[in-house]
């Protein structure tokens, strides 16, 4: 018995857990693909330069935001640490360039493997069981915080790292902001799209299994930890990608921006977005990052206000802001296609 | 040495009293209650507020009346917020979820309410100190230890003696055959928050006056959590030997290792313990 | 359709685009950064409230320039990224042509990466990390001093006045503890004195029996507290709790009356160092502040609140000094500000040096029953 035969082509796999109706149509998942990357290069070019800027930091957290909901709202496994990945990113990619002297592509790679390694570190954790696992990953988190900012002589500690190199890319170095907005947009299309891939096929219907009921996978001869494993690590690996370009943006890390106020926002992102869509994921990081710049002067709320946020979402809004978007546009097809469908 | 022991059994009791509380709504409702530390914190915060308005009002008043206050709190937000996820058997993901949605709203919450600034509980009780020979340990640490033994001591009765408590029981073992007897499942999960939350709030009121009550207070709950996961989750006096565990780990790693580790100490040692034993010191086996 | 919204995108940042430029035209744009929400906050709302406090003072004098001066605060939450942010956001759109700010070192340090591209001044009333002025940056100021000279200072002070010998330094985890804490012993060695011991501790610590057995076995004359006022208050509580009976060396910590109350009784007799104590500078502007502060508050001025109202005079009379302040280019500020030598502040007679730093006096404190007595004031 194949995985294959628990969901029908042209079936949404009703998921409960998380809430979305995961469309399994290929071309309606690239058209998405293609609607909200256009949307993520346009808007922030017509909104100018402080839009430009917005732009990379949403993208930095969009990708890492994808890794989190290939993790959580797909395979169900709920990751409290995520920001940990996107610090392990940001300082390996930064001391590569600053210490090793490489120059960004392969600091980057460095970068992005040694938060792959600590996902695979974070996945033997897996052998826990659910619960257990949650409030390890939230430990994990809180352990690389303190190592970052303990081990000074490696990372600088509190005071942080400065004058980061500019990336330089076949002999040219992207000095301009717009630059680099094209570059991330470009990273993040890349990784949205090999995410969509592993969503596909055999080793989506996989991961969507895991997620809806673990023993239920198992017991159909599913390689569960082998898939949990798998995700574990390109979602870190991801998060990682997206920390690799922070240094870039603001040219100065320290460990107070790999916080758990980070993992939640990063939590709150895929949740407002949709449980388990890959679009939600880069919708919601662009609601948390620009919302709050929209309401500059109730900044003493905004915590508040993204707790209530997370908190009516997933009561009214299961399926978040994706969700919406679907339902829109079902219901725009239908009336448009007349009384019978 | 001794000094840091004994303050990591006392700070250990407090991690115990809140891991009970997750383990008891674990156990009722298979729901894990992130917001428990804030639950922690908003009882902190109303025995500070009893004091405002009654400067002289007995310690042990304050503690009833936070707790009955947390109490009432916790109905409602087991009734309206918690209640219909659970019937709608959301998933683990969704409901740890919406607990960190309540915890960072409660947290936020009260930062606004009562002030970003810490307070403190201006009683006799926050500089009273017990001497043994040249060795003075703060009055509090008594509190709370004899605090702890009673608590245990009125669950176990509870427990053993009562009708809601072996109601619980039996929802907790087998929700199926409890309703079939004519057990309100509903009730119980709700009775099982409210003591969860009683208690809670309780250690809130035992831990202000050691140090001081702020809106941040609740990233102790996840401590208490390592505990409760360390003892086995679901068992009421692992949770209490969990949290000693902890609370003595942190303490004697904080002396051996260096204070700036002691989080991660914490923490590692929840992990090491689980891959030795994944069930947790004394827990039967939780299916998650 | 899509022209439709197209057309209205347009609009919408037309008019937005002339609004700025208007606003620009009749106003002078500052930027303030901090943390204004958090724990943190008070290091965010107290000097904000210090520099509006110190614009409508001189707009009611009838000063030209701090009419025209636009204030722009910004919420940092202690967060670096954020404080970024919110510097980019005043530079691209807001037009600034200085940023008071940041507070905190690190935020300090995230907010320069942008100034320095933007080529805007920032002038920063509190931070203290000695990195920020060593990048041979001409746009970044400040009117604290920085932690080697803090360091000094009170490390001379205490070999001097409180005839310390056995020195322990314990340090709060994070980028204010640690900078304080070299830059204290690297002034104790200047003395001639090696600490008997130093521990740091992490910022979320509230039980810190483990690292004060350490402390009392060291058998200190003096222990030199490098942390928030709230860990600082619990260590010198649990310290008496112990019976540790030493002299107590706070640095700014006791500034804050949350000090005394977490720290009860045993807060009595502790030492520290502020950015500034009401009362201390006899000059007329010193005098001056303190009485209309009060007249306002019903209270003596906090550091936090005398360091944002100096920042802003500060800021003001170097505009005041250019030809035209109105039209003032950040260059031009900048220039000004560089040449600032001797400024009247309310804090203290405040000079620049060539690399940013200020030379400015530094009040040394005890806590008494009454609240805080002036020890000494170093030049």
């Amino acid at each position: 018995m194949t995985p294959e035969l628990l969901v029908r082509p042209g079936e949404g796999l009703a998921n409960v857990r998380a809430g979305y109706s995961f469309e399994l149509r290929d071309r309606r998942s690239w058209q998405t693909l293609v609607a909200v990357c256009g949307l993520m290069v346009a808007l922030p070019l017509a909104t100018g330069p402080f839009g430009i800027y917005l732009g990379c930091t949403i993208a930095c957290y969009a990708i890492a935001a994808i890794g989190l909901q290939l993790m959580v709202g797909i395979a169900g496994q709920l990751s409290l640490g995520h920001a940990a990945f996107m610090a392990i990113g940001s300082y390996g990619t930064a001391l590569a360039q600053m210490r090793l002297g490489l120059s960004f592509l392969p600091a980057a790679a460095l970068g992005v493997l040694a938060s792959a390694g600590g996902g695979i570190l974070m996945a033997q954790l897996i052998r826990l069981s659910g619960v257990y696992f949650k409030i390890a990953t939230f430990g994990f988190g809180v352990i690389v915080y303190q190592l970052i900012s303990n081990w000074s002589s490696l990372t600088g500690g509190h005071t942080g790292l400065t004058r980061i190199p500019p990336i330089g890319l076949a002999g040219l170095t992207i000095q301009s902001r717009l630059g680099l907005f094209m570059v991330i947009v470009t990273v993040l299309v890349l990784a949205y799209v090999l995410s969509l891939r592993m969503t596909q096929g055999r080793a989506g219907r996989a991961l969507l299994a895991i997620g809806e009921n673990e023993a239920a996978a198992e017991a159909i001869g599913i390689n569960v930890s082998g898939y949990k494993m798998s995700v574990i690590v390109f979602g870190c690996a991801l998060g990682g990608v997206g920390g690799a370009f922070l240094p870039q943006l603001t040219g100065f890390i320290n460990p107070d921006g790999f916080t758990w106020s980070e993992s939640i926002l990063l939590l709150i992102m895929i949740t407002i977005g949709g449980l388990g869509s890959l679009p939600g994921a880069v919708i919601g990081a662009a609601i948390l990052i620009v919302v709050p710049e929209y309401l500059r002067d109730l900044a003493e709320y905004k915590m508040l206000l993204f707790g209530m946020l997370l908190v009516l979402a997933l009561i009214f809004m299961p399926r978040g802001v994706a969700g919406l978007a679907n339902d829109l546009r079902n219901a725009l097809r239908a009336s448009e296609a007349g009384p019978s469908r | 040495m001794l000094s840091a022991l004994i303050s990591g059994l006392a700070i250990g009791c407090v991690y115990g009293l809140v891991a009970i509380g997750f383990s008891m709504v674990f156990r009722a409702m298979g729901l894990v209650n992130f917001a428990q530390g804030d639950i922690l914190m908003l009882g902190a915060f109303f025995g500070f507020t009893i004091l405002t308005w009654v400067p002289a009002m007995p310690y042990l008043l304050v503690l009833l009346g936070a707790s009955l206050g947390a109490g009432v709190f916790g109905f409602f937000l087991e009734r309206f917020l918690l209640r219909p996820a659970v019937r709608r058997h959301a998933g683990q993901t969704y409901l740890v979820l919406l607990t960190l949605g309540i915890g960072i709203v409660l947290s936020n919450g009260a930062r606004l309410v009562w002030g970003a600034n810490p307070v403190i509980y201006n009683i006799p009780l926050r500089h009273e100190l017990v001497r043994f020979g040249d060795v003075a340990l703060p009055m509090p640490y008594f509190y709370i230890v004899a605090g702890v033994v009673v608590i245990l001591l009125l669950l176990q009765y509870i427990f053993t003696r009562t009708w809601v408590g072996l109601t619980l029981r039996a929802v907790a073992d087998d929700p199926q055959s409890a309703r079939l007897m004519g057990i309100s499942v509903s009730n119980a999960s709700t009775t099982a928050f409210v003591i969860a939350c009683m208690l809670g709030a309780a250690a809130g009121v035992f831990y202000a006056p050691l140090f001081y009550v702020s809106f941040d207070m609740g990233l102790i709950g996840v401590k208490a959590f390592a505990a409760a996961v360390v003892g086995g989750f679901g068992n009421l006096p692992g949770a209490v030997v969990g949290g000693l565990v902890i609370g003595i780990a942190e303490a004697v790693g904080g002396v051996l290792i260096g204070t700036e580790y002691q989080d991660s100490i914490a923490f590692a040692t929840m992990i090491v313990l689980l891959l030795i034993r994944p069930r947790g010191l004394l827990g039967k086996g939780v299916a998650a | 359709m899509k022209t439709k919204a197209g057309n209205l995108v347009r609009a919408i940042v037309g008019i937005a685009t002339a609004a700025g430029l208007t606003s620009a035209f009749a106003q002078i744009p500052i930027g303030l950064v901090g943390p204004m929400s958090g724990a943190a906050a008070v290091y965010g709302t107290e000097p904000l409230a210090g520099a509006r406090f110190a614009l409508d003072e001189l707009t009611a004098a009838g000063n030209a320039v701090a009419r025209q001066i636009k204030l722009i605060p910004a919420d940092s939450t202690a967060n670096p990224g954020l404080a970024a942010q919110a510097a980019e956001r005043m530079a691209i759109s807001d037009n600034v042509v200085a940023i008071i700010g940041g507070m905190t070192s690190a935020e300090t340090q995230a907010m320069v990466e942008v100034t320095r591209k933007a080529g805007i001044v920032q002038l920063s009333p509190l931070a203290q990390d000695n990195a920020l002025t060593q990048q041979k940056n001409p746009w970044f100021f400040r009117i604290a001093q920085n932690a080697d000279a803090f360091g000094s200072k009170t490390a001379q002070w205490a070999a001097d006045k409180l005839n310390a010998k056995r020195v322990y330094v314990l340090s709060r985890n994070d980028n204010y503890g640690q900078s304080n804490s070299d830059a204290f012993i690297a002034g104790l060695k200047a003395k001639g004195l090696m600490p008997v011991g130093q521990a740091a501790y992490e910022p979320t610590a509230k039980d810190f029996r483990p690292v004060l057995q350490k402390v009392a076995d060291a058998k200190p004359d003096l222990v030199a507290i490098m942390g928030f006022y709230t860990d600082a208050g619990l260590i010198v509580k649990q310290m008496s709790e112990m019976q540790i009976k030493t002299q107590i060396y706070a640095n700014t910590a006791p500034g804050l009356p949350q000090f005394a109350e977490i720290a009860g009784p045993a807060a009595n007799g502790v030492y520290g160092a502020l950015y500034y104590f009401a009362g201390s500078i006899d000059t007329e502007a010193g005098t001056r502040f303190v009485g209309a502060w009060k007249a306002k508050y019903k209270r003596a001025p906090s550091q936090y609140e005398g360091m944002g109202y100096d920042s802003m005079r500060l800021l003001v009379h170097a505009l005041g000094t250019l030809p035209d302040p109105a039209k003032a280019t950040p260059e031009q500020l900048r220039t000004a500000i560089a040449k600032v030598n001797g400024f009247a502040g309310a804090t203290g007679t405040i000079s620049l040096t060539p690399s940013g730093d200020a030379e400015r006096p530094l009040p040394i404190v005890k806590l008494g029953t009454e609240g805080l007595v002036l020890d000494r004031l170093v030049q």
